[in-house]
């Protein structure tokens, strides 16, 4: 048998210099990246919103999640919201300039548990044409979600409008992104609490008879009714402990009789929907802070 | 310093080599399984691998996704309606089999050229090991997309070519074997790589014709090989171009194929038109105006420059009014305008991405950490699947490591120019003519890519790169 000799002090070395190596690789690889906010006010409560246009829309006081702040002097919003983000990942183009993908929540969720917003933040000129798409951009890949209070959400709508599938087993349907979103939120904010909000209403205007139709009595791309969006993110709250569901279909008290004054158009609040909207998310809160 | 100490830290430096190869491929193999397990197969929405999988599930074929891998990806649904498997699956199976074969095949080529003897069997695999597990060239293996067959047969070519260059004593049989089966292959399955091999192929055919013309240096062996070359690339050029073209006529393709015009419209039109529309002649104005509706075909301020985009909807409906015989001059008037004047900031933009695909192992870093306008975020998404976390983790670990590697790399081969005066020419050579290779390589591959970093067209790149890595740590000197 071969006699084979060991250069002990040459395997110490390549040991050493082999940690070495290792070591540089993973601190860089695990190093996290510098935060702005919450920048002050730590001790007040810390919300980030996440949401479609209803968050996003600004009919002049600011989104949603800004006159919730300005609102309550207790608590810090950070906005996370853009106009025509689903919860799911739409099935459509499959491109790296399609816009379905990286504004989704399901995608959205991914960043937040890395912490590696490339997707949003490589491609600038993406997110300028939606509303409050330089918004998301800006804050959210600086936000230390380690610190946030509660979590809000509010997708549905633009998954209803799309035809997704409200229950499935996969990404391109509502009710596996939002749990999957859940879970990985979760995860992304651990101090958290998150209060999913519903499917808001959605209605238009039969030209034959001149009526109001809900969103529950009609689908689109033989997707599901409106209320089946709202009863799968019902099931699949229930599986948490660390969220709150917030029926805003019902809730928040709009339906074919107040709809035209309530909405801007056949999906979006209106300035006075969305103060109504501040004031069902706030009652949500201090329910769960009792 | 004295003689003694500059020896230790000498020794110290050499066995870094080795702990830093032992280390990142230990990373890198441990989280490629483990990320593959994760994965399971080939994620399918990602680039045009919906499109592949719809033309092989029809039987067809088109001017831009060629039979090649459409028939490949056939294949694999063929075999997996047989065995009950998914057909992604065999796909990935019979990529990461090729690949693996091609990068050890490589090695080996590459290793009998330098010394002229075979290497250790273990040493090509820990090596083609190394190299399949960087997480980018990792990442195309479980793609439905033509970059890791490509890269596989382009792989193996350029270890030929480069065994050619070097060696002066044999006749290069196997060269003209692999440049004819490669280039075939390459030209039926995609012609952006099959730019690319021509492109390698001449620039050896070129050195080595050229240094012919010196008495000392002439060979006849090698003139003859160069010239014979040159006839395959022709051949294999005409060949490929007629077979795609009948097989297109046969399953009635509507989109458009590559040609050199409509590259110009590809890289120096089409993405700078938002701004550049009214710099324009009134003809060209018109030309992408739609008659009907007096509106320009696609909205210039929403325009998007994907390459698929641009040859699947804007080619066709400029080709329809104007016919794609006169299309070709009007491509090339307009490109010349916008050329003009936006000269410098074509020439920065394709600069930088020309030198982030030249040395990719560190360049990447700066798309990987911070917020640069490529695909890198497009593609990371794609890699994430549906766990991100161990997929971050891998890529950033993974590519850091790469990015040692290629420090180290460098490194050694400065020492070495330095130490070593007897070689240094040599050295200069060999280092020209690959570094030389890799940078025609990638102006070409950027000229006819996105404009936008896309780590894709810096795999060629990242095998190079750790192929000279592992010659300066596992396997000996290159």
């Amino acid at each position: 048998m071969k006699n084979i000799k060991v250069n002990y002090q040459n395997l110490i070395v390549f040991t050493v210099e082999a940690l070495i190596f290792a070591a540089v690789i993973f601190v860089f690889a695990f190093a996290g990246k510098k935060k702005l906010f919450p920048r002050i006010d730590e001790d007040k409560t810390q919300i980030l919103f996440l949401g479609d246009s209803n968050f996003a829309n600004d009919f002049g006081e600011g989104a949603l999640p800004n006159k919730f702040g300005d609102r309550y002097e207790d608590i810090v919003t950070y906005d996370g919201s853009m106009g025509g983000s689903s919860a799911a990942n739409l099935n459509t183009e499959h491109k790296p300039d399609s816009y379905s993908e990286c504004f989704c929540l399901h995608s959205i969720s991914k960043m937040m548990e890395t912490d590696d917003f490339s997707y949003l933040t490589d491609d600038p000129e993406l997110l300028k044409s939606r509303t409050g798409g330089e918004v998301k951009f800006r804050t959210l890949p600086r936000i230390d979600f380690g610190k946030m209070d509660y979590v809000i959400l509010n997708f549905g709508m633009n998954d209803y409008l799309q035809g997704v599938p409200a229950v499935g087993d996969d990404e391109y349907s509502y009710s596996y992104a939002m749990k999957k979103s859940i879970e990985r939120i979760h995860k992304a904010c651990p101090n958290a609490k998150i209060i999913a909000c519903s499917v808001t209403f959605y209605y238009y205007i039969d030209s034959q008879t001149e009526e109001v139709v809900s969103g529950n009595e009609y689908s689109f791309k033989n997707g599901n009714l409106l209320y089946e969006y709202r009863d799968a993110l019902k099931d699949v709250c229930e599986d948490f402990d660390y969220v709150v569901f917030v029926d805003s279909l019902e809730e928040l008290g709009i339906d074919e009789s107040n709809c035209l004054e309530l909405m801007d158009d056949n999906v979006h609040l209106n300035s006075e929907g969305q103060d109504m909207y501040v004031e069902l998310i706030h009652d949500a809160l201090k329910r769960e802070k009792e | 310093m004295s003689e003694k100490k500059e020896n230790k830290i000498s020794q110290l430096f050499k066995q870094a080599g080795p702990a830093l190869f032992a280390v990142t491929g230990l990373i890198q193999v441990v989280f490629a399984v483990l990320w593959a397990f994760k994965r399971g197969g080939a994620g399918s929405a990602f680039y045009e691998s919906v499109r592949f999988e719809e033309l092989a599930a029809a039987g067809q074929m088109s001017d831009i996704y060629l039979c090649g891998y459409t028939a490949f990806v056939r294949a694999s649904m063929t075999l997996a309606a047989l065995f009950g498997i998914d057909y992604k699956e065999i796909c990935c199976f019979i990529q990461i089999a090729i690949s693996f074969v091609a990068f050890c095949e490589s090695i080996k080529t590459v290793y009998f050229a330098e010394h002229m003897k075979g290497i250790k069997l273990e040493k090509a695999i820990l090596g083609a090991l190394w190299i399949l597990t960087v997480p980018f060239v990792w990442h195309m293996q479980f793609c439905i997309l033509p970059d890791a067959v490509c890269l596989a047969l382009l792989t193996v070519l350029a270890s030929k070519l480069y065994a050619f260059y070097i060696d002066n004593a044999h006749f290069h049989w196997d060269l003209l074997y692999v440049a004819a089966g490669s280039l075939l292959l390459l030209g039926l399955t995609d012609r952006k790589y099959f730019y690319c091999a021509v492109l390698l192929c001449f620039i050896t055919s070129a050195v080595k014709l050229i240094r012919g013309i010196s008495p000392r240096l002439r060979n006849r062996f090698s003139m003859l090989v160069a010239g014979s070359l040159i006839a395959v690339i022709l051949a294999s050029a005409f060949i490929t171009d007629k077979a795609v073209s009948i097989s297109v006529k046969q399953t009635m393709s509507t989109e458009s194929g590559y040609t050199p015009s409509r590259e110009l419209l590809n890289r120096f039109v089409y993405p700078y038109l938002p701004d550049a529309f009214n710099s324009l002649s009134d003809d060209s104005k018109a030309l992408i105006t739609d008659p009907s509706t007096d509106e320009v075909i696609i909205k210039v301020s929403g325009l998007r420059y994907t390459y698929d985009y641009m040859y699947e909807k804007f080619v066709p409906k400029i080709e329809e009014y104007t016919g794609s015989k006169n299309a070709g001059g009007i491509y090339r008037e307009m490109a010349s305008i916008i050329f003009k004047g936006n000269y410098k900031t074509i020439g920065k933009k394709l600069l930088k991405e020309v030198v982030s695909y030249e040395f990719i192992p560190v360049f990447s870093l700066r798309y990987i950490f911070g917020n640069v306008d490529s695909y890198y975020g497009y593609n990371l998404y794609d890699f994430w699947g549906e766990s991100p976390v161990l997929s971050g983790l891998y890529m950033k670990a993974g590519m850091l490591g790469f990015a040692l590697a290629f420090i180290y790399c460098a490194a050694a081969n400065v020492a070495k120019f330095v130490r070593k005066k007897n070689l240094r020419l040599r050295m200069a050579g060999k280092t020209a003519m690959i570094l030389g290779s890799l940078l025609a390589f990638n102006i070409l591959a950027a000229v006819l890519s996105v404009q936008k970093f896309d780590y894709r067209i810096g795999l060629f790149a990242c095998v190079v790169w750790g192929e000279l890595f592992l010659f300066r740590t596992l396997i000996g000197k290159a």
